[in-house]
């Protein structure tokens, strides 16, 4: 535990993107009274590090400009400095790229992308963003692929737009597409047809739009899993395609074929969310897929993210999120006292050999080294993953600590010595967010009632401890339950896969030792089911009850520590 | 560091299956850090030990500690008015530190824990790998902050020899080839001429066992070579 002296809470924010929600945000943050540093991330500037805690990062920072030109190019200048700020916001836009690979075709003059649609159709793209979804189309084009696709949308062409075959179709290009669609429509009488797997219409205003696409006579078609097949015959594309609700193969040869682009994050705020411990989802965009970091919280205390880095979103939304970005920074900077301050995690300086295993698995760089190991009370989420991990044992959590689980365990143990224990004594270790909630139920009262259960809760199932398993079945536990958080949903990242693989590890040494090791078993659970609870245990308890192995004969009440 | 990696549990149960009472004895410094030897370890054993006798129906008192160093006497001396009760040692501390608790307690059965492998490096979170072999005749000066004694296969001390294939060692085609790596580095630094200095084969007396150091200053100030 650093002393309280040591926190630092700079009233600075470092605004790491651009576009809408970082300047929405810059400008709330600024009126709430913050200074605020908004920094575009580009080329020409990049995010190399976050070191520090909540309320005092050191963030290092790097411009390259170009400079002197020189014999065989410019010399680039570089600067690299570092900055104290007390929190940071990712606010990054994305960047697009035609999905000619994904649909396996190269451009040609009749197939375009949507991002090339719009900058035809929409000169002021600011406005469409504002909300205002009708085009004002240039009356001609000044870039040379302005007029071809002027061209190509002569009077009764036809149009086909392709939206979501090889992504998950988003809201924002469907709102592009149905107002290219519409404004086409108006102005050059264009058949056109719009292929996606769903109408994406959760937006304002866009329901509205879908509609008058309709009442205009554009034609929707939804297309299966497969999607249509794009075909080259000479000069022509052919879609070809079974409509799904007519049961009909369908071949048709637009005039100009428009499809969606790839919407990434840039290489650099890649870079730079790797760098920092910043997850991303399964497509690649901002904030690991977890319930407990919504809105905007991250993997670390004191950065957030915001806007369309978590994906695609229109550009109402993309405000909002500024909005509660902007008051989210401000409630952590205003918990940010003495009175909040994590006091229960702490090191015993004695016991630390500064092995720095602590600070290699804490999911949220909470850890950090000076000349003895300590755990920042604003950074640590308390959920004890450090503290199964310690060789020394020497990180205790308050309420969690080995001397009040060792304590439970001996108590399990008297009661054990009592000559009506006829079931199989079970040590529940539970996460107490999940399988905790469950336990307390009504449902489980009954349970807890029962003398040959003892629950044993965890802050994070993470805090699973392989010695605490060993000594409760050395005390003669007949079985231990380990229940997690369900998949992908445990609010420190790892702390339920870091308890699953944990118990293969006791497997083994439960083997090693002559312990049948169907003796442990391993559950997700989330908190509303208590009946699986109850089914789990009735299972259990079945299944120890038929175990050959005669576990009591490890009752052995004598179970001492060391001389010191 | 040292490292060092427990010994397989049947063989240290079989080790200690004659005795009574006995401590498991940790090592507080280099086995903690490769999660070998350090508290949480003895628990670990101590907790298999206990099921496994027990399950064989024997009467076997298992008992914790754990020391900061077990290759200072000061922290051994620590545990000698406890340590009366106890007939059996089991030290999960390096070689050095096992022999000299055994030195220290003589009479008590000590036994040892972990196997100790090398001098070496934690890599990543996990996996230490060796950097040193203790020669007692360091050349890192002349090639370039890597040691051939320990890398090269063949500890060579001139190389790479005429079985590199690729830059690769041609006993592990996954592995560089140590003298390789030495060219590459001097390269960098612009000192490749370093590489065609010729080592003399290595000179055992540096190597003589026991080894024994004594640092000079405290010869001089506390006698300290004399015992
Ligand atoms: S309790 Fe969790 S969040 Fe806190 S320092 Fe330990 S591992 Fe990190
Ligand atoms: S894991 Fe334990 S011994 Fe290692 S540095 Fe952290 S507190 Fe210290
Ligand atoms: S006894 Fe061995 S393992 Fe322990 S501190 Fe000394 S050298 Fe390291
Ligand atoms: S030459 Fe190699 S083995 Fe010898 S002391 Fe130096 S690093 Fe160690």
């Amino acid at each position: 535990m650093i002393p309280q002296e040591e926190f630092r809470k700079l009233n600075r924010v470092l605004i790491w993107g651009k576009g809408q929600t970082a300047e929405e945000t810059a400008t709330r943050l600024t009126l709430l009274g913050y200074e605020v540093l908004k920094i575009n991330p580009d080329e020409q500037f990049q995010l190399l590090s976050i070191e520090g805690f909540a309320g005092d990062f050191q963030v290092t920072l790097q411009q390259t400009i170009p400079s002197l030109e020189k014999e065989g190019g410019m010399e680039m200048l570089e600067r690299i400095w570092t900055e104290k700020f007390g929190a940071v916001v990712f606010a990054p836009e994305l960047v697009s790229e035609g999905n000619f690979s994904d649909y396996q075709v190269a451009p040609t003059e009749k197939i375009i992308t949507l991002e090339e649609m719009q900058k035809v159709l929409i000169p002021g793209l600011d406005e469409f963003h504002q909300g205002n979804h009708s085009f004002s189309a240039l009356p001609t084009p000044a870039s040379a692929g302005g007029r071809r696709i002027f061209a190509a949308l002569k009077p009764a062409s036809y149009v086909a737009f392709l939206v979501g075959l090889t992504t998950e179709g988003n809201v924002l290009d469907m709102a592009v597409t149905l107002s290219a669609a519409l404004e086409i429509r108006k102005r050059f009488q264009s058949q056109i047809s719009i292929f996606c797997r769903q109408v994406k219409v959760a937006g304002e205003g866009l329901e509205r739009l879908y509609q008058a696409c309709r009442d205009e006579g554009v034609l929707f078609f939804k297309f299966d899993q497969e999607g249509p097949a794009l075909l080259r015959r000479g000069d022509e594309v052919v879609l070809q395609f079974e409509d799904t609700i007519l049961k009909r193969p369908f071949i048709l040869t637009p005039d100009l074929l428009v499809f969606d682009s790839r919407h990434l994050l840039s290489s650099e705020v890649r870079q730079t969310a790797l760098s920092a411990g910043i997850g991303m989802d399964k497509s690649g965009f901002l904030q690991s897929a977890n319930v407990h970091f919504l809105p905007q919280a991250s993997e670390r205390e004191g950065i957030f993210i915001a806007g369309p880095g978590k994906g695609p979103m229109l550009s109402q939304l993309s405000i909002e999120e500024a909005r509660a970005t902007a008051l989210s920074v401000h409630h952590f900077f205003q918990g940010l006292t003495s009175e909040t301050m994590n006091q229960e995690v702490s090191v015993d300086k004695g016991l630390c050999t500064l092995c720095l295993t602590c600070l290699r698995f804490c999911p949220h760089q909470a850890v950090g080294f000076t000349h003895r190991v300590f755990i920042h009370p604003l950074a640590c989420r308390r959920c004890g993953i450090c503290a199964s991990e310690c060789p020394m044992d020497a990180i205790q959590i308050e309420g969690y600590s080995d001397n009040e689980v060792e304590e439970k365990l001996m108590a399990l143990q008297e009661r054990g010595d009592k000559p009506e224990f006829s079931q199989p004594r079970i040590v529940v270790f539970g996460c107490q967010r999940s399988a905790g909630v469950a336990w307390e139920g009504a449902e489980s009262s009954k349970l807890k009632a029962q003398s040959n259960l003892e629950f044993i809760p965890l802050p994070c199932a993470g805090k699973l401890d392989p010695d605490h398993v060993l000594k409760a079945l050395s005390v003669g536990a007949d079985g231990i339950l380990v229940l997690a958080c369900p998949e992908e949903n445990c609010r420190s990242v790892h702390g339920n896969t870091y308890a699953r693989e944990r118990i293969m590890e006791i497997r083994k040494y439960m083997e090693e030792a002559g312990v049948n090791p169907g003796r442990i078993r391993f559950e997700h659970l989330s908190s509303n089911m208590e009946w699986y609870l109850k089914e789990i245990i009735k299972q259990f308890s079945e299944t120890l009850e038929e175990l050959s192995n005669p576990q009591s004969a490890i009752r052995n009440p004598k179970w001492k520590n060391g001389p010191h | 560091m040292i490292i060092a990696s427990r010994k397989p549990f049947a063989e240290i149960k079989k080790s200690i299956e004659l005795y009574e009472n006995i401590l498991v004895v940790g090592c507080g410094t280099c086995v903690a850090v490769c999660l070998a030897g350090g508290k949480k370890e003895v628990g670990l054993l101590a907790s298999q030990l206990r099921m496994s006798f027990a399950l064989d129906k024997k009467k076997i008192q298992i008992s914790e500690e754990t020391l900061e160093r077990q290759c200072d006497h000061e922290f051994l001396e620590t545990i000698r008015e406890p340590l009366k009760e106890f007939d059996c040692l089991l030290s999960l501390a390096c070689g050095a530190g096992v022999q000299f608790l055994a030195e220290t307690y003589p009479g008590k059965k000590v036994f040892p824990g972990v196997n100790t492998s090398f001098i070496g490096v934690a890599e990543a979170a996990g996996l230490w790998t060796e950097r040193c072999r203790a020669c007692g005749d360091c050349l890192l000066a002349i090639t370039g902050g890597i040691c051939p004694r320990t890398l090269c296969v063949k500890g060579l001390n001139n190389g790479p020899c005429g079985g590199m294939i690729d830059g690769k060692c041609e006993v592990d085609p996954e592995r560089p080839c140590a003298w390789v790596s030495i060219y590459e580095r001097l390269a960098e630094e612009g000192r490749v001429n370093q590489i065609e200095i010729m080592f003399p084969p290595t000179d055992f007396r540096f190597q003589t066992k026991p080894g024994r150091v004594t640092h000079r200053a405290y010869l001089r100030r506390y006698n300290a070579g004399s015992k």
